[in-house]
């Protein structure tokens, strides 16, 4: 997948989640500058980053959580949802609803 | 009345010495690399179906989000979950004295299932009710479902008598 529609796919995920009223924060910098980490979300009393990854030769877009305000802190979270990113948005948006409930 | 279970090696247990419910479809079987106990599943939903309250109370720091969302892949659904930030949070919060690493009675957990003889020795000295499962046993979950419905029959009968 192009590096283009991957940003494309996982922009369109934060915005399910902003559209759950999940909020972007300011924190986790250090890892955003040096490891190019996204932004942390909060809904909830749940923090919430989207990431990807590559396994097993597919892309995926990956759901991750912890309700530590200090692990969310520092980047620290937990994998809890994959999605294909060649998906269509109604698959995206229904998984991480799922993941989210 | 409320039942809970610890993960690590109770629910959660190695593929090699235990038979294991089937795991989830890739990719999920990458990101929850824990194996349930095979009978897990049937357990769970047999005890919500006969009216228990099931928890997990576990010491281990996974995020509530990734319990729930390992067992929402088995279609297991917790009435709550207590992990270590949460037993730290609620239960030892800035006591000098340290508490055990789980105390189901702050909870109101009638029967709590783990494979640790420190937490049944808490248990005789805290006062919570705690069935041990830890060796490979096709009978584990009768015997679970067993004890849960003896305790839940003495609590009935004891609240009648009150």
């Amino acid at each position: 997948m192009e590096k283009d529609q991957l940003e494309n796919r996982m922009r369109f995920a934060e915005h399910v989640l902003e559209r759950q009223g999940a909020v972007p924060l300011d924190i986790n910098q250090k890892n955003r500058e040096l490891l190019g980490q996204r932004v942390t979300y909060r809904l909830g009393g749940v923090y919430y980053r989207i990431d990807h990854a590559e396994i097993e030769g597919k892309t995926f877009i990956i759901l991750s959580a912890t309700e530590s305000k200090e692990y969310a802190g520092i980047g620290l979270m937990d994998d809890i949802q994959a999605i294909s990113a060649d998906a269509g948005d109604e698959t995206i948006r229904r998984k991480l609803l799922e993941a989210m409930a | 009345m409320r039942v809970s279970f610890d993960l690590d090696e109770v629910l959660f247990v190695d593929p090699k010495r235990f038979e294991t419910e089937k795991p989830p479809r890739f990719p999920m079987s990458l990101l929850f690399p824990e194996r349930l106990r095979k009978g897990t599943v049937d357990l769970i939903h047999q005890l919500q179906k006969e009216g228990f309250d099931v928890w997990v109370y576990t010491s281990s720091f996974r995020s509530e989000s990734y319990i729930k969302s390992l067992f929402r892949n088995y279609g297991v659904r917790f009435d709550d979950i207590v992990n270590g930030f949460r037993h730290q949070a609620e239960v030892q919060r800035n006591r000098r004295q340290t508490l055990p690493t789980k105390v189901p009675s702050h909870y109101h957990i009638s029967l709590h299932v783990d494979d640790e003889e420190a937490v049944i020795r808490n248990g005789r000295e805290y006062g919570f009710k705690v069935m041990r499962v830890y060796e490979p046993d096709e009978h584990w979950a009768d015997k679970i479902l067993e004890e849960a419905r003896r305790i839940r029959a003495r609590e009935e009968a004891e609240s009648r008598k009150a």
